[in-house]
């Protein structure tokens, strides 16, 4: 891959030289500064194979009579008998000329036009894609006839330059021989998908930080709520966190993306909004990205609240009574004595919150925001392909991987810190932060939190 | 005992249960400026809960308290105010863990007294040095030993100017090599004039240090009075016991 900016582009700088040398001989007649016939051939980086192949093709003068057969002959070894009919397209700048009847042989393509003549001097733009790749570089000449059928001559040569690939794309091209491979692990394809799945990611990101951050001081909220000594504030909070967490994600994602269209206010919302609810990023409208945050947010919320409510009563309730006998209010020991203590203490489950968190945005897939999973659902659904599917498990474990070993890392120094001692891991050994929804539990009571 | 010195602290017929327990039942005890009040009892009798009381760690059921005039029992009553001039000491120290034993001493200063940094700072360091710990200013509590950490609990306590200190077993939770220089800090603090109660099991520390003994079992007082009365002549068969027991 590395080695595709230093021969690649010579030799497409070489392609259109050759085109447009070839372009001079066979079009004499042409007025000078009129676009000269030519073919362009795109390459797949990573395998060095055709991606497509863009054939200026002017229709020559003189009357003729339907049909017509425009007929290109390609080298044996592009295997033009394999090309699908979807993969070759004719236009025209001006939209005159009716599309043609596409044929495929192993010879060549065949292109009729029986329901009428193009007008000599018409520039057809010929792109073909699934084109066979020689397999070794060369120049391989595509040559092209023209005229009424049965009559037709000689009209053109095109040269497509071939570069010789590289250790590389050999052995990637060797994969895509392979069908197990080519159906899970197609370089091509992935290659291909790649930008489409990096937006995904993006919006998996962001989507991830918003929602995370805005849940961080709703959990807090709902936290305090839940340990509060009165029953009105304390039954409300522990229903909101027992329907969340006790409900799946995809039915609250369900109801609320959808739902919430239908509640009073929302479009008249929306409206007032303007511009800040039509802006797209990314494939993702705004609308989309407003009733994801809320439904991530709240969902992440619940889970966040029993963190933070496990955290704050693991801290021993001498330490608040220590700061309150010193004559320090309930806000001022929470934020100078407790909080300190307990960001320490919830730190590595709060991370495993945030990357569970980013595992869930695949969800969002089932309402059609183009996150990672949608773009590779999409990609594979047309690519009959499950590539793209792997290339996005490659790109969650990018974010995965890295932040779970430094969950446990931290964690092992976070003992240290607090313990003095080292090497002795609580619980969850090794990237078990991966694995499933922490059920943060303490049994310290909520009367000893209640304290004033 | 109050002979002509001023009431600092005045408990009038306090009852405190939890749930169905009652751990006091009505107890009525008044604590002159500069006096040294030792507490003593079975677990279980409402010792600690009576300290607890008077700086409102625990909320009284029943009775009144005065600290310096101002009833804390009244829910009006401001009572952070109040705990800025109650300072209380913890068995199990309650130290800070992620502040410096300087910063331990500073906190409260700095959020309560609205003091400076470099005045919170000045004092600190010389309340550290009253406990004999101005070298232990710049390190955790998890470095520092039981008694130590004790000792930077009373510098803490002390930084905030207190008129009456609590202490609440402070002792209990020690190796007995590292009690006595707590209890060397406290005879020290009582030397000078501070207010103090005290709930401990230290005979020897009730004996030299208390001005009056208290016995108290099943959440009343049993028996007061000077040390030599309650330890050598003591009139109730509950206090001949304990102190039998202890012995």
């Amino acid at each position: 891959m590395v080695e595709y900016g230093s021969t690649q582009r010579p030799r497409r700088f070489l392609l259109a030289a050759a085109a447009f040398l070839l372009s001079c001989v066979l079009a004499p007649g042409a007025a000078l500064g009129a676009e000269a016939p030519s073919a362009q051939t795109t390459f797949i980086p990573v395998t060095g194979t055709i991606d497509t192949l863009d054939i200026r093709f002017e229709v020559p003068p003189g009357e003729l009579e339907v049909p017509v057969t425009l007929f290109l002959e390609f080298p044996a070894e592009m295997r033009p008998d394999r090309l699908r009919g979807t993969g070759v397209r004719v236009s025209d700048e001006e939209d005159r000329v009716r599309p043609p009847a596409v044929s495929a042989a192993e010879d060549g393509v065949t292109f009729r036009f029986s329901a009428s003549v193009p007008p000599p001097g018409t520039m057809l733009n010929i792109r073909i894609s699934g084109l066979e790749t020689p397999a070794e570089g060369g120049s391989y000449p595509v040559v092209a006839y023209y005229g009424e059928e049965d009559a037709v001559e000689r009209a053109g040569e095109f040269v497509i330059p071939v570069p010789d690939p590289n250790l590389l794309q050999r052995a990637f091209r060797a994969m895509e021989e392979v069908p197990f491979l080519r159906q899970f692990l197609s370089p091509s394809i992935i290659w291909g998908a790649l930008p489409l799945l990096w937006d995904g990611f993006q919006v998996a990101v962001a989507i991830l930080l918003v929602s995370y951050f805005a849940g961080i001081p709703l959990g807090l909220g709902v936290a305090f709520m839940k340990m509060s000594r009165l029953r009105v504030v304390r039954v409300p909070a522990t229903i909101y966190v027992d329907v969340i967490r006790g409900t799946p994600l995809l039915v609250q994602l369900l109801l609320v993306f959808f739902g919430i269209t239908f509640v009073p206010g929302w479009s008249a919302l929306m409206d007032a909004l303007g511009p800040l609810a039509t802006w797209q990023w990314h494939n993702v409208d705004a609308t989309q990205f407003y009733r994801v945050f809320i439904v991530l947010s709240i969902s992440s919320s619940a889970y966040m609240a029993e963190i933070f409510r496990a955290g704050i009563q693991s801290i021993h309730k001498g330490q608040l009574e220590a700061a309150r006998s010193l004559g320090m209010t309930w806000v001022q020991s929470m934020a100078f004595v407790i909080i300190p203590q307990t960001v320490r203490r919830i730190l590595p489950t709060m991370m495993s919150e945030f990357i569970l968190l980013f595992k869930d945005t695949s969800i969002l897939f089932a309402v059609g925001v183009f996150e990672i999973t949608m773009q590779a659902r999409t990609i594979q659904a047309a690519e009959f392909n499950m590539s793209p599917m792997i290339a996005a498990a490659g790109f969650y474990l990018m974010l995965t991987v890295p932040l779970g070993r430094f969950v446990a890392n931290l964690e092992e120094r976070l003992s240290v810190a607090e313990t003095g001692r080292g090497g002795k891991k609580r619980g969850r050994p090794g990237g078990g932060v991966l694995v499933g929804k922490p059920v943060a539990e303490s049994t310290v009571s909520t009367r000893e939190v209640g304290l004033r | 005992m109050t002979l002509g010195r001023e009431t600092i602290v005045s408990i009038r017929g306090l009852q405190k249960s939890f749930d169905d327990l009652e751990v006091l039942r009505g107890v009525d005890l008044d604590v002159a400026k500069g006096e040294v009040v030792v507490i003593l009892g079975p677990s279980g009798s409402g010792k600690s809960t009576l300290l607890r009381c008077v700086n409102r760690l625990e909320e009284a059921t029943g009775g009144q308290i005065f600290v310096e005039g101002v009833e804390i029992t009244d829910h009006k009553t401001d009572i952070n105010k109040v705990r800025e001039r109650v300072g209380m000491v913890f068995q199990s120290f309650n130290l800070f863990p992620h502040l410096t034993a300087l910063g331990n001493v500073m906190l409260a200063q700095r959020k309560v007294h609205g003091r400076s940094r470099r005045e919170a700072e000045r004092i600190a360091r010389e309340r550290l040095e009253r406990v004999g710990l101005s070298e232990k200013a710049d390190v955790f509590p998890i470095q520092l030993s039981g008694g130590q950490q004790q000792r930077v609990a009373i510098a803490r306590a002390l930084a905030m100017d207190p008129h009456v200190m609590l202490f609440d077993e402070v002792t209990s939770a020690l190796d007995p090599e590292l009690v006595r220089e707590v209890l060397e800090v406290m005879k020290s603090l009582a030397k000078g004039g501070m207010t103090m109660m005290v709930v401990t099991h230290e005979m020897g520390f009730a004996r030299d240090v208390a001005d009056r003994v208290i016995f108290m079992d099943e959440g009343i007082i049993v028996e007061q009075g000077s040390p030599e009365e309650v330890f050598d002549h003591p009139r109730s068969e509950r206090t001949k016991d304990f102190l039998g027991h202890i012995r």
